[in-house]
């Protein structure tokens, strides 16, 4: 560790973790190559194709164009903190369902900026998804069917909810 | 370094300022620049803010383009800020990118924004400490483009930023701060401007004015535009227009605007727009875009004034 290291904490996925990690570095390499979270892509690593995304206090952002210290004290959600595979979460049950995976490799940046849409409009329009979507990639799939997967997610939230069937 | 007051952050320096770094990093990646001192201010509170006082509208240096592009006082006030703000780049960079450090952007080029292997075979450009333009090789200076949108949108609300310069704090007109910053953008990072943007103001525009932006871009998201205008008329004082994309900073617009204040039509005010623009831009190459596709593009201030015209309607 060069003088520029510093040491981070951050809540990642519910739990407290601390990282020493230098100034220059990405969240996305804490994430990958300290945490050993590696669902989230190293793509372009410049910050134009999403698969990088992950949730950074509530918000979807490319963690390859964010320095590690930024998050310091922040709360930060990855894909290996949203399901099981058991009890996937429901973006996860729908993707499925909806047929939105081909290659997967867009897959995880994708859920989760569904998934900051979600948590923030838990009713969005078709146009709202393009919009929440339109900082992720995907050369496989064509759009269409990843844009229904988040609706139908949408609905089976909206579902659980109204059942109090528990955490979306 | 990380600094939570604006105190600390001069004491840091001298360095570079990072905002929300979504700029700096990939130029950081690419080897393009090589900042030895990083000073981050996502945790000075003095740079936070959006609020109306005393006849202005503040917006703090650090406030996210995510939060411009939806805070009620931005869209009802100042919509052309709101409106630049929410169609820079991609959502996940509007979710960190701060609105003082998208003023501060580098310049880009061709030639520069690439990685070290690849600026390899070259001679040093003027970015890279060295002596020509590889765009106009007579050239004196850098001709890199300053892409900015929501920069294009505060000219033309005649903003002032607050900087930290040599430990004094003053107001400078943003015009005045692009043009500066651009200057020294055009040299070695180490040459950099050291302002510290701690906060912008704006007069709070009159009612009835109208004013909005618009921005042409390869695609929708994500990109840089090739081109974008904002311009505010009504009101009961003079128009202005503002085009940006085209030179190394926003360029004003005064036949386009001189066209609006004398109650011009539509095809009128876009030929006045053409005109301003042919004399004032200063095209380069660019990825995917030669020059005469961005000359082509000099009509475009006709939608923007569609659009303001069907929402008067609306």
């Amino acid at each position: 560790m060069s003088e520029k290291s510093c040491e981070i904490s951050l809540r990642l996925n519910g739990r407290e973790r601390r990282f020493r990690v230098e100034e220059r570095e990405t969240l996305l390499r804490v994430l990958r190559e300290r945490a050993g979270l590696t669902g989230a892509k190293k793509g372009c690593d410049l910050g134009e194709c999403g698969a990088c995304t992950v949730i950074l206090n509530g918000r979807a952002v490319n963690s390859c164009c964010v320095f590690a210290v930024q998050a310091d004290g922040g709360t930060v959600e990855t894909i290996e903190g949203l399901g099981t595979p058991d009890k996937p979460h429901p973006l996860q049950r729908a993707f499925i369902d909806a047929g939105a995976i081909q290659c997967g490799f867009c897959t995880p940046g994708m859920i989760l900026a569904a998934k900051a849409l979600l948590d923030r409009e838990p009713h969005p329009s078709r146009e709202a998804i393009r919009r929440a979507l339109s900082g992720n990639l995907c050369r496989c799939t064509g759009y269409e069917k990843i844009e229904r997967a988040v609706e139908l997610a949408a609905e089976a939230i909206s579902g659980l909810v109204e059942k109090g069937g528990g955490e979306a | 370094m990380m600094v939570k007051t604006v105190k600390e952050a001069l004491e840091a320096g001298p360095g570079t300022y990072v905002g929300g770094g979504t700029d700096l990093m990939p130029l950081l990646k690419n080897h393009a620049r090589d900042d030895r001192t990083l000073i981050f201010l996502h945790q000075v509170e003095e740079l936070r803010g959006i609020r109306e006082e005393d006849g202005y509208v503040y917006l703090g240096a650090g406030e996210t383009l995510y939060d411009l592009s939806v805070h009620p006082l931005v869209r009802k006030r100042l919509p052309a800020v709101a409106q630049a703000a929410g169609v820079t780049a991609s959502p996940q960079i509007r979710n960190i990118a701060t609105l003082g450090g998208n003023i501060m952007q580098d310049r880009r080029c061709v030639y520069f924004n690439q990685s070290r292997f690849w600026r390899g075979g070259l001679e040093l450009c003027f970015k890279t400490g060295g002596a020509i333009c590889h765009q106009i090789p007579n050239s004196p200076v850098c001709r890199a483009i300053y892409y900015s949108d929501a920069a294009t949108a505060l000219l033309v609300y005649e903003a002032e930023a607050e900087c930290v310069e040599e430990e004094r704090r003053s107001w400078v007109p943003v015009a005045e701060l692009i043009r500066r910053h651009s200057q020294a953008n055009g040299l070695a990072c180490d040459r950099r401007l050291p302002a510290l943007v701690v906060r912008f103001r704006i007069p709070v525009p009159p009612e009835g004015e109208r004013s909005g932006f618009y921005k042409y871009a390869m695609r929708a998201t994500i990109d840089f535009p090739i081109i974008n205008f904002a311009l505010r008329a009504g009101g009961g004082r003079p128009s202005r227009a503002a085009a940006g994309a085209v030179a190394p900073e926003p360029v004003p617009l005064e036949e386009t605007a001189a066209a609006l204040d004398q109650g011009k039509d539509r095809d009128a005010v876009t030929a006045a727009c053409q005109r301003d623009l042919a004399r004032l831009a200063l095209p380069i190459r660019e990825a995917c875009v030669p020059p005469a596709m961005k000359r082509g593009l000099y009509s475009h201030i006709d939608i923007l004034l569609r659009s303001l015209t069907q929402s008067d309607r609306g």
